[in-house]
């Protein structure tokens, strides 16, 4: 039976890769970001390109609330014979995200990155619980350990991060793989001409590495690998030299 | 935003520029008060696509296909795809690209911007010929389509118009048949330059593309001796995935080895070994399409300050006066080139694009002060014998200069400024052309 993937954030970045990444592999495609034009531009270049059907969906996730979510999930599915695949990769960062007291910035940040991403996670997990099916969210390096800098951001990813945690547990029965990336710098937006401490990884690598474990029943993944020993190396700092490092 | 220097592929114009890459259409809508321009994959010749003080607009991440129409014989894209992507796509179901430069890692939108031509513009002509219409996008004006029926004025300024007129956003291009997957290839030597001029005329009508190597150190009779290359789709399925990777952007520190010395005998060793080679070749089109590609180490070898490149166009009538006074400008500035490479062109002319009727002739020398003395001589041979250079190759001709061979050069400009008379789009090209 045909494969459908759902990608939530397809537009750009990270979204737009795995878009073609799958539709290459000839799965079908439910591609859902906020404006229509570039998403139009995605979907027409994959459908040419790949010959896969694509349907599109423009949608800001940050203005959903609990109706809209289900009924956008309900409309999702009724478009196609069956999902098996859905993968969030919408987010947002803000220059402007350094202090508690940005509340407009905290407010957009979490309704983009975290409770959007969860209405939409609550009814797709309904929706999968009885097929053989992955639900994957792209979270950050920034979510091992909260510090000074992307305050928002860090804490709206482990928000992210502990209710998909809190989905697997709910859906421990099901057949849903429950998968959550921890990636590092990627060739985006995001980390365009500034200078990083580590290599910054192609969005086509990290596509093609979250398509290629679609089936595994891990659930956190490292992307790129070495970011582990990172993870684990701040972890393990006692908080008088976490608090003194400024990254 | 990122500031950082920006050089053109010949590494001699430099400057210190911002860079800003889109991923979105609604990030074009960001207002700014600084001059910008559009930059593809920076392989003009000169700083085309870089300003100093302003905004560069990368358009790397606008690479998708949007329609493709066979019936019609079109295809509309966005214009930052790299012509050897778009080539790919194309030879795997049967079609082509009409008009291929010579490196496929070059967009789309530079080829529009530049009205460029590859190794068969006797027959098929420039890009202009090819593009059926462009969405422009603009500040001021907005969105714009043009094309030969709508918006005509804007059409023509914007083809050849070096990204003064604005972000070429999309553009729907005429495609050709083929299901001819190998290119086979003819050399034949010839004995002097114009023994070169005189098999392309022989050659030009049967064969797809026509093009030659020559050694222009070499003296008196054998003066431009070398390779003529005559090209022929043939059928075969060779079709392979190629992800095109730009090798052209050498490490500006890499030591140069190219000098008087080691320049003529570079040239023998190629000519030699061509010369001993097969005389008949087949190779897989996409391999052939793009002849530069895997032979970057040459524009390696010129080291951290780059080489220059001068590519003009002699109507016949004055071919060979011309051929006559470059020998001996050659010898009399003792200079050596290490690259001298003809085409036969027909057209008619656009713009300050280079196009018309004659023979093409590209040398390429190392950027030294010699080289723009010589390069003088060269603009006065030019100059006298009716040529016209090829602007996104030149990082040194002035106003002055270009305003007399282009006879469209104040139209030209007293359109743009109609257009735009803000001059938004504005690069060190514009800059240097005072346009």
């Amino acid at each position: 039976m045909k494969e459908c993937a759902v990608i939530v954030g397809a537009s750009s970045g990270l979204g737009r890769a795995l878009a073609e990444h799958i539709s290459e592999k000839g799965v079908d495609l439910i591609l859902i970001a906020r404006e229509a034009r570039d998403l139009h531009a995605v979907a027409n270049n994959i459908k040419i390109r790949y010959d896969v059907n694509v349907v599109t969906f423009a949608l800001d996730i940050a203005s959903l609330d609990n109706i809209k979510a289900k009924d956008f999930v309900d409309g999702c599915c009724k478009k196609v014979t069956i999902i098996n695949q859905v993968y969030f990769t919408a987010g947002m960062v803000s220059e402007r995200d350094n202090t508690i007291f940005s509340g407009e910035v905290l407010k957009t940040i979490m309704e983009t990155n975290f409770s959007g991403i969860a209405l939409l996670a609550t009814y797709f997990s309904e929706y999968l619980q009885h097929k053989k099916s992955t639900l994957a969210v792209i979270s950050s390096i920034a979510a091992i350990r909260p510090r000074s800098m992307n305050i928002a951001y860090s804490s709206s990813k482990i928000a992210m991060e502990y209710f998909i945690k809190g989905l697997q547990h709910n859906y421990e029965e099901s057949l849903i793989n429950f998968q959550i990336y921890r990636v590092g710098y990627m060739d985006t937006q995001m980390s365009f001409g500034k200078k990083l401490l580590f290599p910054v990884a192609s969005v086509d690598k990290v596509a093609a590495c979250i398509f290629k474990n679609r089936c595994r029943r891990k659930t956190t993944f490292y992307y790129p690998g070495f970011w582990i020993f990172i993870a684990i190396i701040i972890k393990l700092l006692p908080w008088f030299v976490y608090k003194k490092l400024k990254f | 935003m990122i500031t950082s220097i920006l050089s053109g592929f010949d590494k001699t114009e430099k400057s210190e520029c911002g860079i800003i890459q889109p991923w979105k259409y609604s990030d074009f809508n960001k207002s700014s008060n600084k001059k910008i321009i559009a930059r593809g994959s920076g392989l003009s010749y000169c700083n085309a696509g870089a300003i100093e003080n302003g905004i560069c607009i990368e358009m790397k991440n606008f690479n998708r296909i949007l329609d493709f129409d066979e019936k019609n014989e079109t295809i509309t894209v966005e214009t930052g795809i790299q012509i050897g992507d778009l080539n790919n796509f194309l030879i795997k179901r049967g079609w082509i690209m009409p008009v291929l430069p010579g490196y496929p890692t070059i967009t789309t939108g530079g080829c529009i911007a530049f009205n460029v031509h590859g190794k068969s513009q006797y027959k098929i002509g420039t890009f202009m010929d090819w593009v059926d219409s462009i969405t422009l996008y603009h500040p001021s004006h907005g969105e714009i389509k043009c094309s030969r029926m709508e918006n005509v004025d804007i059409f023509n300024l914007t083809i050849g118009g070096m990204g003064f007129t604005g972000l070429i956003m999309e553009a729907k291009i005429k495609i050709k048949r083929n299901d001819c997957q190998n290119l086979e290839i003819f050399k034949i030597d010839c004995e002097n330059i114009n023994h070169a001029v005189q098999i392309f005329k022989e050659n030009v009508e049967k064969y797809d593309f026509v093009y030659s190597w020559n050694d222009m150190n070499s003296k008196g009779k054998s003066f431009g001796r070398g390779i003529v290359y005559l090209e022929k789709l043939v059928s075969g399925k060779t079709y392979k995935d190629i992800n095109y990777k730009n090798k052209l952007n050498y490490a500006s520190d890499f030591p140069g080895v190219l000098n008087n010395l080691t320049i003529p005998l570079m040239c023998s060793t190629y000519f030699y070994s061509e010369k001993i080679k097969t005389k008949r070749s087949i190779i897989g089109l996409q391999r052939g399409s793009f002849p530069i590609y895997g032979k970057e180490v040459y524009y390696y070898l010129f080291g951290k300050n780059g080489f220059r490149e001068y590519q003009v166009l002699f109507p016949f009538e004055s071919w060979e006066n011309a051929v006559k006074e470059i020998q001996s400008a050659i010898t009399r500035i003792n200079i050596s080139v290490s690259l001298g490479s003809l085409k036969l062109f027909q057209g008619k002319s656009h713009n300050i694009s280079f196009t018309g009727n004659g023979v093409c002739l590209a040398i390429d020398v190392k950027a030294t002060q010699k080289s723009l003395q010589f390069f003088k001589e060269l603009d006065r041979i030019t100059l006298e014998n009716k040529g016209t250079i090829n602007l996104s190759k030149d990082s040194r001709a002035d106003s002055d200069f270009v305003s007399k061979i282009f006879p469209a050069y104040n139209s030209f400009k007293q359109n743009l400024f109609s257009f735009d008379p803000e001059k938004i789009f504005y690069s060190d090209l514009r800059n240097r052309l005072n346009l």
